[in-house]
């Protein structure tokens, strides 16, 4: 078993603080500037440097450490040029590369990759930065840099400004500083403020809030203020304000002023946002102006770089900047990290969730709510990927185990008796029940736990609402009006929604061949498991390569039903995600109204208004077990009912 | 084919739009206390604030109004990817288990509005999502429909509907050009 460094929350106190002491050592033998001086406890080891993202200080810093502890380096500082620009998913370039090394250091685009590489790693992982989730060995650099400037962490007070909501530096830090007893001031930028998971997280973990102000209350400090208040409400709640703001009086009886010990800024992450204008955006920018305040008189300034604005350089010769320094510390606290997790022992506990029984986790999960997550971009093996997050009794909610992100409860199953009910807060009872009896299982939609062989909890009388003959008349009909609305069959390209949308697209393909002798695409479309791509349909011979060529073509998405219309927006987002098509339409055999996004199909076999509580079930031969077409509609039944 | 604007929608026209757009809004979607508007930048939001007043007026309730910016994520770029929120995308309050509706200025092949469903995604889980335009002019690429339009006005001729309102433009108006 190896160890793996993934998140701030890996490492114990203990280890933070033997880190940190080892970093001194290495700092001062790297002084020394004599290689005799320096331990070189990576001696006949490789590490392996996967980068997805563009990297200086990070990816440097890394090589520079190994070689000093008297290691090799392989790796490809762009991933671009490797086996992903094939198509290779992130979980088997780490099996491969883990082969040809002893430590992987991995920094990739994606929320949560970290975990997915380090659950095939054979080898110690080390997070160098995973989408905006995580950033740990920044933060190791950052504690360091702050306990040298103040001697301690315990109850100084940093404010963290400027993009917090994507800066994964930030988001390890502000875990870290409260772990430590550190009071935290954060001033994000307006619309930039840290991500709800991260302060619930930080809630849950450490009974802590930081405290919020606005880039004004920092300006009005430098202009007029001598003091910074902070009020504490309760040990490590507090509650800032500056002397512009009128209570003051009243609130000043139970405050007391302090003055920053450090202030950490962030840059505006552009490449997470596809952006390159800050228009409008009232973004904290630290000047001389606002560090010749008395109350920043021993404010310690610090910036993980690169930096784009945020801090003048006209301040960089001041001894209060520690940002050169911050980066420098780069090499000494990664050769003290690298030689931490190479000396790790094999068999000890792993640090990642998936390699341990932890209580809540499940078989069968549904889709991460996060866009970035790694999950909805690669196939994840792992069965556990969401944990249990309970606010109070009633009230549940499913947090990603790879990017942190919370997830609602839509559906859940029963394993055992292979039923499912919509999830509502009276049914927390059952929940927790089956939990405890290792039968839960979460799904995301009803479709989902239909088409997994589950059942509405006490299904009510099924009546048919559609024979094999009127089914096959609707195929007909459908595939002669997406003919109708087609000019070149070669521009086409047919898109099925897993399970019984793909099969009736199948049979759309199957007919428009016949009656034209002309083959058409036909793509596989799974909304639950994202990707970029679009497989063919199993058995194609794949003449232009596994996956359907989306951009500059009419694509057609064909499913069976249409209710809320949640199934059809995400495989609208697939189909973007796979290429610029010159099109979409959506064809489905049924459309049962109860719409709760803009969607229209474009082609429907049959109009079918329900009640919210009905369900409609297409039951087509390729998955039926009397192998007969039919269409069935049914009534849920409460499972308090069925007790 | 003529090359001077047709003036579609004059200043009083667009109020009489708003006011029509809002009372549809209002008659399906009864529980106000759920409904958010969020316009698209930047004409959208210019919109939504003034059916929110006007929701104000009619059910003495304030609606919420945010705004998203689908500008980075227009597809006629290479190589689209799905990311989450915009910069400009400001929506200060929660939109799960919300109705929200989106709101702006034409609606035509429906691409801006499959983006804004990503968008507002990446937001949190509404409980619906509607969408109101001033101006619906068909000719969809994508499967997505209006719940509220101002105006129906045909694509039959090469001519493109520019809105104007006053707080950007100094005036309003909707012209063909």
């Amino acid at each position: 078993m190896s160890r793996h460094v993934l998140a701030i929350a890996d490492l114990s106190d203990e280890e933070i603080d033997s880190i940190l002491r080892r970093t001194e050592e290495m700092e001062a033998a790297l002084e020394t500037r004599d290689a005799g001086q320096i331990p070189k406890s990576a001696a006949g080891r490789i590490m392996a440097t996967l980068f997805y993202e563009p990297s200086t200080r990070t990816r440097l810093s890394f090589e520079a450490a190994m070689w000093r502890l008297g290691g090799a380096v392989i790796g490809a500082s762009d991933m671009k040029s490797s086996s992903a620009s094939k198509g290779e998913t992130l979980a088997d370039t780490a099996k491969v590369v883990s082969s040809y090394a002893d430590v992987l250091v991995l920094r990739h685009f994606w929320d949560g990759a970290a975990r997915v590489a380090a659950e095939h790693a054979d080898v110690p992982l080390i997070n160098a930065g995973d989408g905006s989730h995580e950033h740990p060995t920044q933060t190791l650099c950052d504690l360091y840099t702050l306990k040298r400037a103040k001697g301690t962490l315990r109850g100084i007070t940093v404010a963290i400004g400027g993009d917090l909501k994507r800066g994964r530096t930030a988001h390890s830090l502000v875990r870290a500083l409260a772990r430590f007893k550190a009071n935290i001031v954060i001033i994000p930028a307006r619309g930039m403020e840290f991500p709800d998971w991260l302060l619930q997280k930080v809630a849950e973990e450490y009974g802590y809030r930081p405290t919020v102000a606005r880039p004004g209350d920092l300006k009005a400090l430098a202009r007029d203020v001598n003091a910074l208040y902070l009020a504490p409400a309760r040990p490590h709640q507090l509650t800032l304000f500056t002397d512009t703001e009128f209570d003051l009086e009243e609130r000043l009886a139970e405050a007391e002023p302090i003055t920053l010990d450090a202030l950490y800024m962030t840059r505006p992450q552009r490449e997470r946002r596809d952006d390159t204008t800050d228009d409008g955006v009232e973004y904290l920018r630290i000047d001389t102006d606002t560090f010749q305040d008395p109350a920043m008189r021993h404010t310690v300034l610090m910036h993980p770089l690169p930096r784009t604005g945020e801090i003048s350089s006209a301040l960089d010769r001041d001894p209060r900047a520690l940002y050169f320094r911050q980066a420098a510390s780069g090499v000494p606290v990664r050769m003290a990290l690298v030689e931490m997790v190479l000396a790790e022992r094999v068999g000890r506990e792993v640090a990642v969730p998936a390699a341990r029984a932890e209580r809540g986790a499940m078989r069968i999960g549904p889709r991460c709510a996060n866009p970035n997550c790694i999950t909805r971009r690669e196939p994840v093996q792992s069965e556990r990927r969401f944990r249990f997050h309970r606010e109070r009794v009633g009230r549940a909610h499913l947090v990603c185990l790879y990017c942190d992100h919370e997830t609602r409860i839509q559906v859940i199953g029963n394993r055992k008796s292979k039923h499912f009910h919509v999830y509502e807060e009276p049914m927390y009872g059952y929940l927790d029940a089956w939990l405890r009896d290792d039968a839960l299982v979460i799904f995301d939609t009803v479709k989902q736990a239909e088409e997994a062989a589950y059942k509405s909890y006490k299904l009510g009388p099924q009546k048919s609402i559609m024979t094999a003959q009127e089914i096959e008349r609707a195929i007909a009909e459908l595939t002669d009006a997406i003919l109708r609305d087609t000019r070149e069959l070669k521009d086409l390209v047919i898109v099925g929604v897993r399970m019984a949308g793909a099969f009736l697209a199948h049979r759309i393909v199957e007919r428009i061949h016949a009656l034209r002798g002309a083959a058409v695409d036909l793509g596989v479309l799974d909304v639950q498991g994202g990707g970029d791509v679009i497989p063919r349909w199993p058995g194609t011979p794949a003449t232009e390569g596994s996956n359907v060529t989306i951009a500059n073509r009419h694509v057609v998405i064909v499913d069976d039903v249409i209710n809320s219309g949640w199934t059809a927006k995400d495989a609208l987002s697939c189909v973007w995600r796979a290429g610029r098509p010159l099109s979409a339409r959506l064809a489905v055999l049924i459309d049962r109204g109860h719409r709760q996004l803009p969607i229209k199909p474009t082609y429907v076999g049959k109009h079918l208004p329900t009640a919210p509580h009905e369900r409609v079930r297409v039951r087509l031969r390729e998955l039926d077990r009397e192998h007969r077409d039919r269409v069935v509609i049914y009534s849920y039944v409460d499972p308090k009912a069925a007790a | 084919m003529t090359d001077v604007p047709a003036i579609l929608l004059d200043g009083t026209a667009i109020g009489r739009a708003v006011s029509r757009l809002a009372h549809q809004i209002l008659e399906r979607d009864r529980a106000v206390e759920q409904l958010v508007l969020v316009g698209v930048r930047s004409r959208g939001v210019q919109l939504a604030h003034r059916i929110a007043r006007k929701i104000e007026e009619l059910a003495g309730r304030i609606v919420p109004v945010g705004a998203i910016d689908i500008t980075p994520y227009r597809d006629d770029v290479e190589e689209p990817r799905d990311r989450i929120e915009g910069p400009e995308t400001d929506v200060a309050f929660s939109i799960d288990d919300a109705v929200v509706v989106l709101v702006d200025d034409v609606l035509s092949t429906g691409r801006t509005v499959r983006v804004a469903l990503d968008v507002l995604g990446g937001l949190g889980r509404p409980h619906a999502i509607q969408v109101a335009v001033l101006v619906d002019r068909g000719n969809r690429e994508v499967p997505i429909r209006a719940d509220f339009v101002g105006q129906n006005v045909p694509d039959t001729e090469a001519r493109r509907v520019h809105v104007r309102v006053r707080e950007l433009d100094g005036r309003d108006e909707v012209a063909l050009v």
